[in-house]
């Protein structure tokens, strides 16, 4: 059935607290849980209604808990809205679904400090621009390692810990990876021939669309004992990286959403958007797409530890010194497409809950046994790229995260006009050239990507990212400036 | 002219939409929607032949299927097509499509995946309608040059030149996708 554009959605939705509105269970026939809503009385007001109907729409999955809930940043998706959360509970017939994690799997940031300060850096801003753009492969089919299909079913088992094996990026990166670089559990028998052919020649490669890679300073330090936990200061200059599993994730997630139309009919679950396509979790085919799923999450962290290694020496050919003596250690690495089974404690229960995170960031509070132990003081690292030219955060995890939101953030800043809208209305050369005039280096493989990334199309991310503060669902640690970016 | 086939705005992407007398018409026309996305499929020959072989439980299902399997195709084999025929016999369609490498031509986008999202197969008034949105990537003549790359290890002074390529190709590629 063609899903149906609500525009009385907004018409639903309630304020419940500071930064909070919801559709209550009711307001649409088969909710089980309230839809919640991050925003403010700006953000929401500029809601699109099809955003809201997606969440309405997670909210009747079964074995979902609490809320299916919406980042500030959510706007239309495929299934999930992008910036959507949701929980299920396995032993109440909770479900895996594909809208839920996207097509590009384990999508995230990672961040690398350097010992440098934008002092040292800008006299060689432009030399170290062109070196990392010709040393790190971007846009569309870009290539990277060449693996062989027995290389690559490794790389899907073992994640950044094989790359690192093969001498790209330091052991102790690993330290500082969500889930150490490596889900449990991949099966590489599970993902399709036509995945493993797409994906031999692209781990190492940043990809296009929204992916970029960011050379920025610590503009602003809003929590100094977090900041320096982080191993962050003010004036330092710090290197971003945004991609995903390339086209492995892709060819998973579209392998799996038609495998599982009609085993969903077989267990006699209705989803209001074909999207949105879901099984038992605790069923074969449920077993069968989180044991690929997680073998594209691998291939992603393998992917952005090869860049950081192509980085490093990017800036060591720079500053003709060695990537160790720059301290180009890894602060963190999170993704923000993502399904995991984590412990979250509900009703007054800890329960191991499958959670969905489709443009989302986890970001756990204090104390949780995931995090580093350097930073299990303060919380998580929670790393929140901005779009092209605008600023990036570094927030931390809180309690208040984990009660709330399963332990959730934004992911960036969503988008405000579509796609083909935003190209129309900006000229990527003249992107480029604004970009220029306030100190922001700009290298791109086609203008056009420019023109798509046009910061104007998304919501401006410094309203997102205060939402999610005032909320307290992740606190403010650091701000990131941009001063040199690769765009995919 | 009548119009057997066009691409249509949609908030966060494009859609794609062929009409025909039959189903099957509908189908190859759909097909020929999404490679005009990727390329300008009049300057496609018609020098190799791919077949398609999908089986689903419904003809939603079979449209994603046939979509997405052309898509697969064309990654892997670095192609395009211009030419499709289909049958279908119940819910099993066997398709074949005629098209060429990439290789020497002029590449618009790139698709991710075919979706579930504004997806129709109908007949109305004895014309069908076949039609799905298209999660699209950002347009590029990067991967063409990429194809040298499989020979060529020098890759980084490949993306340099890619650099060069002219904005006025790029929107044009645009406009005459969404125009």
């Amino acid at each position: 059935m063609r899903p149906r554009v609500n525009h009385r959605m907004s018409d639903k939705l309630r304020k419940v607290e500071n930064s909070v509105w919801e559709v209550p269970v009711g307001a649409v026939e088969g909710m089980r849980v309230p839809a919640r809503f991050y925003s403010s009385e700006k953000l929401i007001a500029e809601l699109d209604p099809r955003a809201i109907e997606q969440t309405v729409n997670v909210a009747t999955l079964p074995g979902i808990k609490k809320y299916s809930i919406a980042m500030p940043d959510a706007h239309w998706g495929y299934g999930f809205p992008i910036g959507g959360v949701g929980a299920f509970d396995p032993e109440e017939g909770g479900v895996i679904t594909v809208g839920g994690i996207g097509y590009d799997v384990n999508c995230g940031v990672r961040l690398i400090s350097t010992s440098l300060t934008e002092a040292d850096l800008k006299p060689k801003l432009k030399q170290v621009v062109d070196n990392l753009f010709e040393g790190v492969p971007a846009g569309l089919g870009s290539r990277g390692l060449r693996l062989t299909r027995a290389q690559l079913e490794e790389v899907m088992v073992e994640g950044a810990r094989w790359v690192i094996r093969q001498g790209y990026g330091w052991e102790k990166d690993l330290d500082h990876i969500e889930e150490a670089g490596r889900m449990e559990g991949a099966d590489p028998s599970n993902v399709s021939d036509t995945a493993k052919q797409r994906g031999a020649n692209e781990v190492g490669s940043l990809g296009s669309g929204n992916h970029y890679l960011e050379v920025q300073v610590v503009d602003e330090v809003y929590d100094e004992v977090a900041a320096k936990a982080f191993g962050l200061g003010r004036g330092q200059v710090v290197i971003m990286i945004h991609t995903g599993s390339r086209a492995v994730g892709h060819q998973v997630g579209m392998d799996y959403i038609e495998e599982m139309q009609p085993a969903m009919k077989r267990y006699g679950i209705v989803v209001r958007d074909k999207e949105l396509v879901s099984v038992p979790f605790n069923s074969p085919e449920g077993k069968r797409y989180f044991s690929a799923m997680k073998a594209a999450m691998n291939v992603a962290w393998a992917n952005r530890e090869v860049i950081t290694h192509f980085a490093r020496h990017a800036f060591a050919r720079t500053f003709e010194v060695s990537p160790e003596s720059l301290k180009m250690d890894l602060v963190y690495d999170v993704g923000h497409n993502t399904g995991k089974l984590e412990d979250h404690e509900v009703d007054g229960r800890l329960r191991q809950l499958i959670v969905h995170r489709k443009g989302s960031t986890r970001a756990f509070g204090p104390g949780r046994p995931e995090i580093p132990p350097e930073y299990r003081g303060v919380g998580q690292p929670v790393l929140i790229g901005g779009s092209m030219g605008t600023f990036s955060y570094v927030l931390k995890g809180t309690e208040k995260g984990m009660r709330d939101t399963f332990g959730s953030a934004v992911h960036g800043a969503g988008r405000r006009m579509s796609r083909t809208q935003a190209t129309k209305e900006y000229r990527g050369e003249a992107v480029a050239k604004r970009l220029l005039e306030r100190g922001i280096m700009v290298r791109g493989h086609t203008w056009s990507g420019l023109a798509e990334e046009a910061p104007d199309a998304y919501k401006d991310v410094s309203d997102v990212v205060q939402v999610v503060h005032d909320a307290g669902i992740a606190a403010l640690v650091v701000r990131l400036r941009p001063l040199g970016t690769i765009k995919g | 002219m009548k119009m057997t086939f066009e691409v249509y705005p949609h908030t966060a992407d494009v859609g794609v939409r062929g009409y025909g007398a039959t189903l099957e018409e509908a189908f190859q026309e759909v097909a020929k929607a999404m490679f005009s996305i990727m390329v300008d499929i009049s300057s496609v020959k018609p020098l190799v032949r791919r077949d398609v072989l999908v089986d689903a439980d419904d003809l939603d299902l079979l449209l994603i299927k046939w979509l997405n399997s052309l898509l697969a195709i064309s990654a892997i084999r670095f192609e395009v097509y211009s030419v499709f025929s289909v049958k279908i016999e119940g819910t099993r369609l066997e398709g074949q499509a005629l098209g060429q490498s990439m290789e020497g031509l002029e590449l618009k986008d790139e698709i991710k995946a075919a979706t579930f999202a504004d997806l129709i197969v109908k007949e109305e008034g004895g014309k069908w309608v076949a039609q799905c949105i298209v999660d699209v990537r950002l347009p590029t003549r990067r991967w063409i040059r990429n194809l040298n790359s499989f020979r060529d290890e020098r890759m980084s002074e490949l993306q340099c030149q890619v650099e060069l390529v002219p904005l006025f190709l790029v929107l044009r590629g645009y406009l005459s996708a969404y125009g």
